[in-house]
């Protein structure tokens, strides 16, 4: 068995018998590290339903992630998924995203023939999408996304974003029955032929 | 997709829906605990100075009457589009001429107010957008709650074949030419970026080159003009919901009003930008209510309201 003396045990006081305390285990950092990489994919794309963009959900994890990392003593207590993410959606995405210095990256090559026309169509729905959601507000957008698309109770939702549990009921309803308004209408159209 | 009657049905499906189209994220984990451990340092480096130093700057403050101070001690008075709060400071602005613009302010300062329907209370927003400092941005004038961001930028475009980050200088070397704009803008949309056709991604462009942004009158003119010309837009003459005068755009999605912006002509400033559902309802509203260039921010923007690791990116 390996004995590992973390960087916060080296921190820690000689206890009445002058001994050191030696915890066994793995390190703070691994912790959060293994935390990290299985709770990335989910919040990736809980910040991509919140803000339609690839590269500003990558960002925002990170962000949710690193204040998820500064307060990891709290976090591991309870539940730190539920911690990032709550992180993640009280982010102040509609401010930032208008305001944010971009970082410049080149747009993903295409493939080629039937798999562009294939990668075309993904793309269109997927755009239906996003459009789809930015039609709601910052709010409907938050809850409806956390309560429906994540598919959090509407107690989470509440206790995430810190509303009550009546506005997460008529807010997730109505938000709801917009998506699938938005989203039938374009359907309809694509019936039709007559997609944008 | 098919949408059946029940929510729990129709949410389930949609699940399903973006397990197929929604896009693989690369998330980059190697830069957060690098990043998270920066910014430890940091604050105890910041906690450890401010607690040294609060003495004499506090003595600094007192004398020097250009301090940190609360917003209750900066509310800016006086007319929309005024000048810089220092200047104010030393005597009697004299009449300026807005038509040059503002090229050397610090900061770009915004009031508005921002409204979402169903929510009777309306939530008083103040922007510090900085020229090359870090900005600012408060809620409600709660101080303990404000949150910051990088210098302030507005997109970025293709210009001559280089793409170019829009910060404040470049506000003021975009063309003022509607024509000239207009060919940049769609040299600069791209597939990866934005929703819609490449006009939606034009009529967005154009949107962020107007809100709550220092850019000269006459390029806010240009980028009116830009947007008004667009197939996906209408416009017409009215009033913002305060009744305040102005041309009133509305964005076009799907044959319904997605956004509507309302534009001081003789002003030559953005007023009201609206939300709306696709019931034809509105969701939600921001009334620009002043702007002008500030000397300071009320309280120092920090990395750690910002939740980024260096201003150059943030």
């Amino acid at each position: 068995m390996t004995v590992t003396m973390t960087a916060a045990d080296a921190a820690d006081p000689p206890d009445d018998a002058g001994f050191r305390v030696v915890r066994v285990g793995t390190s703070y950092e691994e912790e959060f590290t293994a935390f990290m990489r299985d709770a990335a994919p989910a919040l990736a794309r809980t910040a991509w339903l919140l803000c339609g963009d690839e590269h500003l959900a990558d960002e925002l994890v990170q962000q949710a992630l690193t204040r998820t990392f500064l307060s990891w003593r709290k976090a591991r207590e309870r539940d730190p998924l539920a911690y990032a993410r709550r992180t993640l959606a009280n982010l102040r995405i509609d401010h930032w995203r208008r305001r944010r210095r971009e970082v410049l990256t080149e747009p993903t090559a295409l493939p080629e023939g039937a798999e562009r026309r294939s990668a075309a169509e993904h793309h269109a729905e997927r755009d239906q999408l996003v459009r789809a959601l930015a039609t709601l507000s910052t709010r409907q957008r938050r809850i409806v996304v956390l309560r429906h698309l994540v598919g959090l109770t509407e107690r989470e939702v509440a206790r995430d974003l810190g509303v009550s549990l009546g506005t997460v009921k008529s807010t997730a309803s109505r938000g709801l029955a917009q998506l699938r308004s938005v989203l039938g209408a374009a359907d309809d159209g694509s019936d039709q032929g007559g997609a944008r | 997709m098919t949408h059946r009657t029940n929510d729990e049905d129709f949410a389930r499906e949609l699940r399903a829906h973006i397990d197929t189209v929604g896009p693989e994220i690369a998330v980059d984990l190697d830069a957060v605990v690098p990043r998270a451990r920066r910014r430890r340092v940091r604050r105890v480096v910041v906690t450890g100075l401010a607690s040294v130093g609060v003495v004499a700057l506090a003595a600094t403050w007192a004398v020097s009457a250009e301090p940190w101070v609360r917003p209750a001690q900066v509310q800016p008075a006086g007319p929309v589009m005024a000048t810089d709060d220092s200047e104010k400071a030393e005597e009697p602005a004299p009449h300026v001429s807005v038509a040059p613009g503002w090229p050397e302010g610090k900061y770009w300062y915004v009031e508005s107010n921002h409204q979402e329907r169903g929510d009777d209370t309306v939530a008083f927003e103040q922007s510090w957008s900085g020229h090359d400092d870090p900005g600012l941005h408060i809620q409600n004038q709660n101080v303990d709650d404000a949150w910051a961001k990088g210098p302030s930028a507005w997109g970025s475009l293709k210009i001559d074949g280089e793409w170019v980050l829009i910060g404040w200088d470049e506000l003021y070397e975009l063309p003022t030419s509607a024509p000239r704009l207009r060919e940049i803008l769609f040299d600069s949309v791209r597939p990866d970026r934005g929703a819609g056709t490449p006009e939606d991604k034009v009529f967005e462009m154009a949107a962020e080159l107007l809100r709550e942004s220092p850019a000269p009158p006459a390029l806010r003119d240009a980028v009116w003009q830009v947007m008004s010309e667009l197939s996906v837009t209408t416009l017409e003459v009215g009033s913002d919901s305060t009744g305040r005068p102005g041309e009133v755009l509305d964005h076009v999605v799907d044959g319904r009003t997605g956004e509507r912006y309302v534009y001081d002509v003789v002003e030559r400033r953005l007023l009201e930008q609206w939300y709306f559902d696709t019931e034809g309802e509105w969701v939600g509203r921001e009334t620009y209510v002043t702007e002008r260039t500030a000397g300071d921010t009320p309280i120092e923007p920090t990395l750690e309201m910002a939740g980024c690791a260096r201003w150059e990116n943030c």
